[in-house]
C-alpha cells in the first residue's frame, strides 16, 4: 500500500469527490426541505436527482484518471471496482428517486426525509464498496443500513411497513454484532484493520487458525444477513413486503449489490481461509437459498412477497458464482488456472449484480407504478388481469422483466445466468451448475403465473391502472435495457470482468 | 441488392422480426396489422427463395455462412451457415408462414396486433434456429421460440388455453435447460461455443453418454417421442389454428433437427449405443400413436396424435443411421409440415364455421362443402402416403433405409412393427374422413354451411401444389440434401471405421460395441 | 494459536460456573416457604398502587433520543482534543481542525434540521 503522507490532501479529496458531493448533497436537501416553506413536491425529488447526477458526473471525470489510489490512510480504496459499483448505485438511487416521486404525486401523506435518506443510503453503499479497513466497512455498512431501517418504516401509518421497519432493524443489529464480533476476532488474529495488514498476515500464515476460521464465519454471516442467504433470511419477505414498494426496489437491488460487492472484495481478502474452512458450507447454503426461494415463491399470490422469495433464490445464484471464484483459492486443478476461472466468476457475479438491478428494479417501478397510493400498492397478482390491454407499454415491460428473472433468453437474466453457470462449470462445479439450471426452471412457473395473469386473464373492476408516465417511462427504458445488453452484453461483461480482474489480480 | 444478399441469412432471419416490432410499434388498425404481417411474410418468402436459387448442390458443409465475433473475445459467436437440411427447412417455415397469416383473417379477431407481431417473432426465432451455427445463438433463439408459442397458445386459445400454455412451456424447458448444461460443459472443453468446435472435440464413451442424454431428452420432448408427447394434444387442441399448424408444421421438425444436426454427429459413440433405444421408443410412438388416434372423438386431437406417429418414422429414420433412412427423415419432416399443417388449416376452417371439431357433429359434409370435402381427402391421402403425393416417399425412403440398417439391431422387426403404423394410419385417417364427410348431412346445424371461400383457397392451394410436387419430383430436394446428411453421420461412420480397426469382426452389432467402448476405457 | 485463548475460555468457563453455581445452592440451601405477600413487587416496604408499566409521553423519548445523540457525538471531541498535540507539533494542525470544523458541522446540520422542522420544541 502507498504511503498516505506522500499524497496531499487536494489529490486525496479529488479522488474522493463522488462521496463529498453525495454528503454534502444529502444534507443540502435536508436544509432545503427545512428552511424553504414554499416547497412543492417535485423541488426536492428535483434536487436529489441534481445530486445523483454531480455524483455520475464526479465518478465519471474521476474515471480519467483512475489508478488503484488507497485514501485516508488505507481507510477507502479508489479503484475500478468502487468505480463501477459507484455507477451502479447511483444508477439506482436515481430511479428510487422517479419512483417513488412518481407515486407521491398522487400521495397525501409526503414525506420530504425520504430523499435525504436515498442519498445518504447511497453513501453506505457506495463507502461500503470502496471500504478497505474494517471501520470504514463498518460505517458505511451502518451508514446504508439506518438509512435503509428508516426507509423501510416511511409508510407512516401502515403496521405492516412499521412492523417491516422494526424487524429490519432488528435482524440488521443481530447481523452487525455478528459483523462486529468476526472483525474483533479479525483484528485480535492479525493484529489490524486494515485490509493490507489483514491480507498480509494471511498470506504469511501456513494454516488458518481456529479464530481466524471464526472470525471470517461470523462476518460471512454478517453479510448473509443482508444479502438474504438462507438461513439468515427470515427477515426478507416480511420487510420487502411491508416496506413502500420503490423502497423494496432500492433493497433488493442496492442494498444487495452493495454486500454482494464488499463480500466479493473481502472473498478476496481471505480467498486462503474461506476457500479452505467455508467452502462446502457455503456450497450448501447457495444451494438451499436457491431452492427455497424458488419453492416458496412458487405459492404466493402477493406479487411482493413473490418477488422477495425470488430476491433470495438470486442471491443464491449469486453465491453460485462467489463459490466459483472461492474455487481458485482451493488446493485442487482449478488452481493451475486460477486467473481465468476466477475472472470469469468475479466478472459473472458482477455483470449478474447489473442485471438483476435493471430487471429487478424495472420490476418494482411497475409495481409502483401501478400502485394508487402507498396505502393501495399494486400487490396481488390477481389484480393484473387484463393488464395487457389496460396499459400495455407497463405489461409489456413487466413481462420483459419476469422472463428475464426467469432467465429467459434473449434478456439480461439469462446472459447474466449464463454466465454465472458457465463460470461454474469451468470451475468443475458441474453439479451445482444443474442444480442452478433445475432452479431456474422451478423459477419459470411463478413468473411465468404473473405474465399469465396479465396477458390471458381479462380485466376486472379492481384490476390495477395506471399513474405517472415519468415512473412507466424509466420502467420501458429498463425493458429496453434488459433486451438490448441480452443482444449485446460484451461491453458491459468486458467491463465486469475487467474490473474484478483488476481488483483481485 | 450485394447489401442484402451478402447478409443474406441473417436478412432471412430478422426481416420477420423487424415486422414484428414494426407492427407492435406502428400497426394502427388490426386491418393494417394483418396486411403489414402479410406482407413481411411474403418478404421473406422471396428472400428465403435467393436461397434455394444460389444453393450449391454439390456442396456438403454449410454455405452463405456468417461469421461474426460476437461475446467473450469471439468465444461466442453470432454464426449462420446453412446446409441441405437447413435449408428445405427453412424453406418449409417460410412458405407456411405467409399461409398461416391469411388463415388467421377471420380466426382471430381481437388483439390481432399482438397476434400478428407473435407469429412473425416467432417465424424469425424458427428461422434461427436452423441457421444457427453457434452454440448459444442456437440456444437463444431455441428458448425464444417458446414466448410467442406460449402467448400464442395462452391468449388466442381454447378453453383450458391457460393450463396447456404452462404446461407446454415448462415441458419444453425442462428438456433444454439440461441441454445448456451439457452445453456449457462441452464449451469449456472445446474452448468456444462454434459448433465446429464442438466437432473436434474427443469425448470419452461415457461423457458422450451423458451429454447425448441431456441434448436428446430436450430434443425428444420437442419431438415429441413416447413417453414425452404428453404436452402435445394439449398444446394442439387449446392452440388457434395458426399456433396448431405452426407447432405441428415447423416446431416439432426443431427437435428431429436438433437430434440430427447436434445428437447424432457430436456424440458417435453414444448414438450407437443408444440410438437403437430411441428408435424404439419412435416405434411404440408411431404404433402409440395410430392407436390413440385412432379413438378420438375430437378431428384436432386426432390429427395432433397422427403427429405422434409422424413423427416416429422420422426419428426412426434417423436412428436407422443410414444415409437413405436420414434423408427420407429429412424428407418426411417436409412432408409432415405439409401435410399436417394442411390438415390444421383444414380443421380450422370447419371449426371457423361450426365452432366444434367433435367427429359426431357431422357427417355428411361433402354434400354440403364439396370443395372442402375434396381438399380434405386429397391432403389426407398425402398424409397417409398416397403414392405420387409428399408423404409417400418420405415413408418409403425411412423404411427402406431402415431395413437395410446394419447399425440398428433388430431393423428388420422394426421395420415390420412401424410399417403396421403406416395402415394403422390410414385406417383412422380414412375412417375419421368417413364419418364426417360421407353419408346422409345428418345433423341440421351443418346445413347451409358456405364452402370454401376465395381466401382459403389461396391458403390451401400452394400447400396442395407443394404435396404434389413433393410426391412426384422429390430428386430436386434429396440431391441438396444428400450430400449435407452425409456429412452429418460422416463421425459415426469414422467411429465404425475406429471400431473396426480396433477389432477385426465382420460389423459388430451395436450391443457389443457398447461393451466394446466401455472394454476400452 | 489455540493456546492463547486459553485464559479467555478460562475466564469465559469460570463466569459460567459461578454463575450456575450461585443458582443451584440458593436453590438447594434456600428455605422454601412461599406466601401470597411474598409474591407481590416489592416497592420500598408500601403496597404498590398501580401498574408498573406507565405510558410516557412520547416526547420523552424524542428528548431522550437527542440527547443521546448530540451527548455521544460529543464525546468525539475528546480523543480529538488530546490528539490534537500531536497533530500541531508535526505542523499539520490545519487538518486536524478542518476535520473535526467538518464533523462539527455535519452534526451543525443536524441540530438545525432538528429545530428547524420542531423537534425541540414541546408541543
Amino acid at each position: 500500500m502507498t504511503n498516505v503522507a506522500g499524497m496531499d490532501l487536494a489529490t486525496q479529496l479529488s479522488a474522493l469527490l463522488p462521496y463529498l458531493v453525495l454528503a454534502a448533497g444529502g444534507l443540502l436537501v435536508m436544509l432545503v426541505d427545512a428552511f424553504v416553506k414554499s416547497l412543492r413536491k417535485e423541488h426536492l425529488s428535483m434536487l436529489s436527482l441534481l445530486v445523483l447526477l454531480g455524483v455520475a458526473v464526479a465518478n465519471f471525470t474521476g474515471s480519467m484518471s483512475l489508478s488503484d489510489r488507497t485514501l485516508l490512510g488505507g481507510m477507502v480504496v479508489n479503484d475500478q471496482y468502487s468505480w463501477f459499483f459507484n455507477m451502479l448505485f447511483v444508477a439506482v438511487a436515481l430511479l428510487t428517486v422517479t419512483f417513488a416521486s412518481g407515486l407521491y404525486d398522487r400521495d397525501g401523506h409526503y414525506r420530504a426525509e425520504f430523499y435525504p435518506l436515498v442519498l445518504f443510503a447511497t453513501l453506505g453503499m457506495m463507502l461500503l464498496v470502496a471500504a478497505t479497513d474494517l471501520m470504514t466497512l463498518f460505517l458505511a455498512l451502518e451508514t446504508m443500513s439506518l438509512s435503509v431501517y428508516v426507509l423501510v418504516a416511511g409508510n407512516r401509518g401502515s403496521l405492516r411497513s412499521s412492523e417491516a421497519g422494526f424487524k429490519y432493524l432488528i435482524m440488521g443489529a443481530f447481523a452487525s454484532a455478528f459483523l462486529l464480533m468476526g472483525m474483533a476476532l479479525l483484528y485480535g488474529e492479525t493484529g489490524g484493520t486494515s485490509y493490507a495488514m489483514i491480507g498480509d498476515t494471511i498470506a504469511g500464515m501456513n494454516s488458518a487458525s481456529l479464530l481466524l476460521k471464526l472470525a471470517t464465519g461470523l462476518i460471512l454471516i454478517g453479510f448473509g444477513f443482508k444479502i438474504a442467504m438462507v438461513p439468515f433470511h427470515m427477515w426478507t419477505p416480511d420487510v420487502y413486503e411491508g416496506a413502500p414498494c420503490y423502497v423494496t426496489g432500492f433493497m433488493a437491488t442496492g442494498v444487495k449489490a452493495a454486500a454482494v460487492a464488499a463480500l466479493l472484495r473481502f472473498a478476496w481478502l481471505t480467498l486462503p481461509v474461506l476457500a479452505d474452512v467455508w467452502f462446502p458450507v457455503l456450497m450448501v447454503l447457495a444451494v438451499v437459498t436457491m431452492t427455497y426461494g424458488n419453492l416458496v415463491a412458487l405459492s404466493q399470490n402477493s406479487i411482493k412477497r413473490m418477488l422477495a422469495y425470488s430476491s433470495i433464490a438470486h442471491a443464491g445464484y449469486l453465491l453460485m458464482g462467489v463459490l466459483a471464484y472461492l474455487q481458485t483459492g482451493r488446493d485442487i486443478g482449478v488452481a493451475t488456472r486460477a486467473e481465468e476461472v476466477g475472472v470469469a466468476a468475479g466478472g459473472a457475479v458482477l455483470f449478474y449484480l447489473v442485471g438483476y438491478a435493471l430487471m429487478n428494479l424495472g420490476a418494482f417501478g411497475i409495481v409502483t407504478y401501478l400502485s394508487k397510493d402507498r396505502k393501495h400498492e399494486a400487490d396481488t397478482i390477481d389484480g393484473y388481469a387484463g393488464l395487457a390491454q389496460k396499459r400495455p407499454v407497463a405489461a409489456a415491460s413487466l413481462a420483459v422483466f419476469l422472463f428475464s428473472l426467469a432467465g429467459i433468453p434473449p434478456t439480461v437474466g439469462f446472459v447474466g445466468k449464463f454466465y454465472i453457470f458457465d463460470a461454474v462449470v469451468k470451475a468443475d462445479l458441474l453439479p451445482l451448475a444443474i442444480w442452478g439450471v433445475v432452479n431456474s426452471l422451478l423459477s419459470v412457473y411463478y413468473y411465468l403465473r404473473v405474465i399469465m395473469t396479465m396477458y390471458m386473464k381479462p380485466a376486472e373492476d379492481d384490476s390495477y391502472s395506471g399513474g405517472s408516465w415519468e415512473t412507466v417511462f424509466a420502467a420501458g427504458v429498463l425493458a429496453l435495457m434488459v433486451l438490448m445488453l441480452g443482444v449485446m452484453p460484451g461491453t458491459l461483461s468486458q467491463l465486469a470482468r475487467n474490473t474484478f480482474k483488476f481488483m483481485a489480480y | 441488392m450485394t447489401f442484402v444478399t451478402d447478409h443474406i441469412l441473417t436478412w432471412v432471419t430478422f426481416v420477420p422480426l423487424a415486422g414484428a416490432l414494426l407492427i407492435w410499434l406502428a400497426a394502427r388498425s388490426d386491418a393494417s396489422a394483418r396486411f403489414m404481417a402479410l406482407g413481411v411474410a411474403v418478404v421473406d418468402l422471396i428472400l428465403s427463395l435467393h436461397l434455394v436459387r444460389h444453393f450449391n448442390v454439390t456442396q456438403a458443409t454449410d454455405q452463405f455462412v456468417e461469421h461474426v465475433a460476437w461475446l467473450a473475445g469471439g468465444r461466442i459467436s453470432y454464426s449462420l451457415g446453412l446446409d441441405g437440411v437447413s435449408l428445405w427447412l427453412v424453406i418449409l417455415t417460410t412458405v407456411l408462414g405467409p399461409l398461416v397469416i391469411l388463415s388467421t383473417w377471420t380466426a382471430i379477431t381481437h388483439r390481432v396486433r399482438e397476434a400478428m407481431g407473435f407469429l412473425l417473432f416467432l417465424q424469425a426465432a424458427m428461422i434461427g434456429t436452423f441457421l444457427a451455427r453457434d452454440m448459444l445463438l442456437f440456444y437463444i433463439f431455441w428458448e425464444a421460440m417458446l414466448i410467442p408459442m406460449y402467448f400464442l397458445i395462452g391468449i388466442w386459445g381454447g378453453k383450458r388455453r391457460i393450463y396447456a400454455s404452462v404446461k407446454f412451456f415448462i415441458y419444453t424447458m425442462v428438456g433444454s435447460v439440461f441441454m445448456l448444461v451439457a452445453i456449457l460443459y462441452m464449451s469449456v472443453q472445446a474452448g468456444s461455443m462454434a459448433l465446429a468446435d464442438f466437432m473436434l472435440l474427443d469425448l470419452g464413451a461415457e461423457q458422450q453418454t451423458w451429454l447425448f442424454i441431456a441434448f436428446a431428452l430436450a430434443f425428444a420432448i420437442k419431438v415429441p417421442l413416447f413417453p414425452f408427447h404428453t404436452w402435445l394434444p394439449d398444446a394442439h387442441v387449446e392452440a388457434p389454428t395458426a399456433g396448431s399448424v405452426i407447432l405441428a408444421g415447423i416446431l416439432l421438425k426443431m427437435g428431429t433437427y436438433g437430434l440430427l444436426r447436434f445428437a447424432i454427429p457430436l456424440f458417435p459413440t453414444a448414438t450407437l449405443a443408444l440410438g437403437p433405444w430411441l428408435a424404439w421408443l419412435a416405434v411404440i410412438g408411431i404404433i402409440y400413436g395410430a392407436l390413440v388416434a385412432m379413438v378420438q372423438k375430437d378431428v384436432k386431437k386426432l390429427v395432433a396424435y397422427s403427429s405422434v406417429s409422424h413423427l416416429g418414422f422420422v426419428v426412426l429414420g434417423l436412428f436407422s443411421l443410414t444415409t437413405t433412412g436420414a434423408v427420407g427423415g429429412v424428407y418426411q419432416m417436409l412432408a409432415h409440415g405439409l401435410t399436417t399443417g394442411a390438415l390444421f388449416l383444414l380443421v380450422g376452417v370447419i371449426y371457423e364455421r361450426r365452432h366444434t371439431r367433435e367427429i359426431a357433429d357431422f357427417g355428411g359434409l361433402a354434400h354440403q362443402m364439396p370443395a372442402f370435402a375434396t381438399v380434405f381427402m386429397f391432403v389426407t391421402l398425402g398424409s397417409i402416403g398416397l403414392p405420387g403425393l409428399c408423404g409417400f416417399t418420405g415413408e418409403f425412403m425411412i423404411l427402406f433405409g431402415s431395413f437395410g440398417s446394419t447399425l440398428l439391431p433388430h431393423a428388420k422387426l422394426l421395420v415390420v412393427l412401424a410399417s403396421t403404423g403406416v395402415v394403422l394410419g390410414a385406417i383412422y385417417m380414412l375412417w375419421m374422413y368417413q364419418r364426417v364427410f360421407l353419408g346422409r348431412l345428418s345433423n341440421e346445424a351443418n346445413r347451409g354451411l358456405p364452402d370454401l371461400n376465395l381466401r382459403e383457397w389461396a391458403v390451401l392451394l400452394p400447400i396442395m401444389i407443394l404435396i404434389v410436387v413433393l410426391g412426384v419430383k422429390p430428386a430436386p430436394l434429396v440431391d441438396r440434401m444428400t450430400p449435407s446428411v452425409e456429412r452429418l453421420l460422416q463421425p459415426l461412420h469414422a467411429e465404425m471405421a475406429r471400431l473396426q480397426a480396433d477389432d477385426p469382426q465382420p460389423m459388430p452389432l451395436v450391443t457389443d460395441l457398447a461393451r466394446l467402448t466401455e472394454e476400452e476405457r | 494459536m489455540a493456546e492463547q485463548s486459553v485464559p479467555l475460555l478460562l475466564v469465559v468457563s469460570l463466569a459460567i460456573v459461578m454463575a450456575l453455581l450461585f443458582l443451584v445452592l440458593s436453590y438447594v440451601l434456600g428455605p422454601k416457604n412461599a406466601s401470597a405477600l411474598k409474591s407481590t413487587s416489592y416497592e420500598c416496604g408500601i403496597p404498590a398502587r398501580s401498574s408498573v408499566q406507565i405510558r410516557f409521553f412520547v416526547r420523552f423519548f424524542l428528548v431522550a433520543l437527542l440527547f443521546l445523540l448530540f451527548d455521544l457525538e460529543a464525546v468525539f471531541l475528546y480523543p480529538w482534543a488530546i490528539l490534537y498535540r500531536g497533530f500541531v507539533e508535526a505542523g499539520r494542525a490545519g487538518f486536524a481542525l478542518g476535520e473535526m470544523g467538518a464533523f462539527v458541522s455535519i452534526l451543525v446540520v443536524g441540530f438545525v434540521y432538528v429545530w428547524k422542522k420542531g423537534g425541540l420544541e414541546w408541543q
